[in-house]
């Protein structure tokens, strides 16, 4: 059994085999060296730092009780962050369950998004520098319905297909081009308010 | 005769009673300490040992991943009632236990003289309350204080 | 430009088109100017996200995050024969107990925290002067962790505790 120290060298494809045969350890360190990743997914995702710690442990859990399952086809990363991704999917849908009828979901696929809303026709996010730019999107995309914000992630963060990220959420490919234009368009209008207010 | 020994047991009971009511309360004994947490082997020219099998145990209980537990001090507290002992487990690590009555204690962690956290709760007998946090290096730090009397 | 041309213009921006679509797409955008301003537009908000993804880390400790993946894991196979399962997880108890006492601590304020263990342990109460703390109490072995996050390097002990402690 290596030492902690050990634990630290090894790949992960290494600590994944030792991880299948039961060794915490090995899951230990594969857990220390993606968390952050993991919980900045799932935050993206709830725009909650509460619930992204609660669901990143719980797709952890889920990813040790599968590590049977996991075949090295991606890396190991990819391979839990997809995890990750059903989980906050799957307490999105409880949510949506446990919510009112409500406007927004009667025009849920616009989301609210005005259909004749101006083009933006500068880049709204010139010169603005990185760390700033990344707290206005973080802004914005907690302005954005989870509907929105689920598809955007998917395929901006994820590098998803509409495909995959129609199987995935379980819509049609023509709601995922819809719900995707429309998270567009709204990220658009609101990183160019950021403009504006400047 | 009966008058006199009836008498002579009223005194008795009454100084008893009042030997009661005016003696001091027993002191609470404590003790008190530093302990390193770690997953490796402590190097072979540290003159820590090892702690105690039965505080061991106790950690072993407890939410904590480290494999080895090595005591860095170990101070012994007896404390009276209403008052406030000090106990210094290290230049920069000093613990104070103010007892509230009964078994009720508070406990005050000083890191580097700062108010590191204040703990309050009963301690009874055999019991241990361990304040902990992290130290570099993936190790931890751990002030125990058991109730040994 | 109607709902499903502006939409085929951002297929068209994705890679998403089948050929044949693609090519009347682009000849699209280079005539109509509408098109390609909405283009120029979704271009810019994908530009803008790739990449800026919130950086943001776990606010707790490796030791913690991990203790807490374990006894889940843990109670989950003790308990994998078992029809029921709680209705909560282990991991709201933990965050609602880091929440109390990180909001607390932003304050900067001195904070109380109160944790009852039930019927057969006091309430403990843990007061501290700056951080979080978490606690957690075996019956059992009659032992008490408050676990506070003071930080490492700070140091109430150090690497090479025999040099620095004694």
């Amino acid at each position: 059994m290596p030492s902690q120290k050990d634990y630290s060298s090894l790949e992960d494809a290494a600590l994944v085999k030792l991880a299948q045969k039961g060794d915490t350890l090995a899951f230990e360190e594969l857990v220390f060296r993606h968390r952050d990743k993991i919980y900045a997914r799932a935050y993206t995702m709830m725009h909650s730092e509460d619930a992204a710690l609660d669901l990143s442990q719980e797709a952890w859990v889920k990813a040790w009780q599968r590590l049977a399952q996991f075949q090295g086809d991606s890396s190991f990363a990819t391979w839990v962050t997809r995890i990750t991704i059903n989980v906050c999917l799957d307490q999105l849908r409880k949510n949506k369950r446990q919510r009112a009828e409500s406007i927004e979901e009667l025009n849920e696929e616009s989301g609210g998004v005005d259909r004749q809303m101006p083009v933006v026709t500068v880049d709204p996010t010139e010169r603005l520098e990185r760390g700033e730019l990344r707290q206005k999107i973080d802004t914005a995309l907690g302005k954005l319905t989870e509907e929105h914000r689920t598809v955007l992630v998917l395929h901006e963060f994820q590098e998803m297909e509409y495909k995959d990220i129609a199987q995935t959420v379980g819509v049609s490919i023509g709601t995922v081009m819809s719900r995707l234009f429309y998270a567009r368009r709204k990220m658009a209008a609101l990183l160019a308010d950021v403009r504006k207010t400047e | 005769m009966k008058l006199n020994s009836l008498l002579v047991t009223l005194a008795l009971f009454t100084a008893a009673l009042g030997f009661t009511a005016t003696a001091p309360a027993a002191d609470l004994k404590f003790e008190a300490q530093l302990i390193w947490g770690t997953s490796e082997g402590m190097p072979a020219d540290s003159k820590l040992k090892p702690a105690d099998a039965e505080v061991r145990k106790k950690l072993a209980s407890l939410p904590l991943k480290w494999t080895h537990y090595y005591e860095v001090n170990r101070q012994s507290l007896a404390v009276a009632a209403n008052q406030t002992k000090k106990s210094v487990l290290s230049d920069r690590c000093t613990v104070e236990v103010k007892r509230l009555g009964g078994d009720k204690i508070e406990v005050l962690l000083l890191g580097q003289g700062k108010e590191v956290g204040k703990v309050t709760q009963q301690l009874p007998r055999g019991e241990i309350l361990v304040l902990a946090g992290n130290a570099p290096a993936e190790n931890a730090w751990l002030v125990t204080l058991k109730r040994i009397q | 430009m109607n709902d499903e041309l502006q939409i085929k213009v951002q297929a068209f921006l994705d890679g998403e088109l089948p050929e044949a679509e693609a090519r009347e797409i682009g000849s699209l955008l280079a005539r109509d100017a509408d098109a390609a301003a909405m283009r120029a537009e979704l271009k810019h908000t994908r530009a803008a996200l790739v990449g800026f993804e919130r950086r943001i880390l776990v606010p707790e400790t490796r030791e913690f995050y991990f203790s807490k993946i374990q006894r889940e894991i843990e109670r989950e196979e003790a308990s994998a024969s078992a029809p029921a399962r709680p209705q909560h997880s282990i991991f709201s108890f933990w965050r609602r107990a880091l929440a109390v006492t990180g909001g607390v601590a932003a304050l900067a304020v001195a904070l109380l925290v109160v944790t009852n263990f039930g019927p057969r342990g006091a309430a403990l109460e843990v007061a501290l002067g700056s951080g979080e703390a978490f606690t957690y109490r075996n019956y059992e072995s009659g032992a008490t962790l408050v676990w506070l996050s003071y930080p490492a390097e700070n140091g109430l002990a150090e690497n090479q505790p025999a040099a620095t402690l004694q």
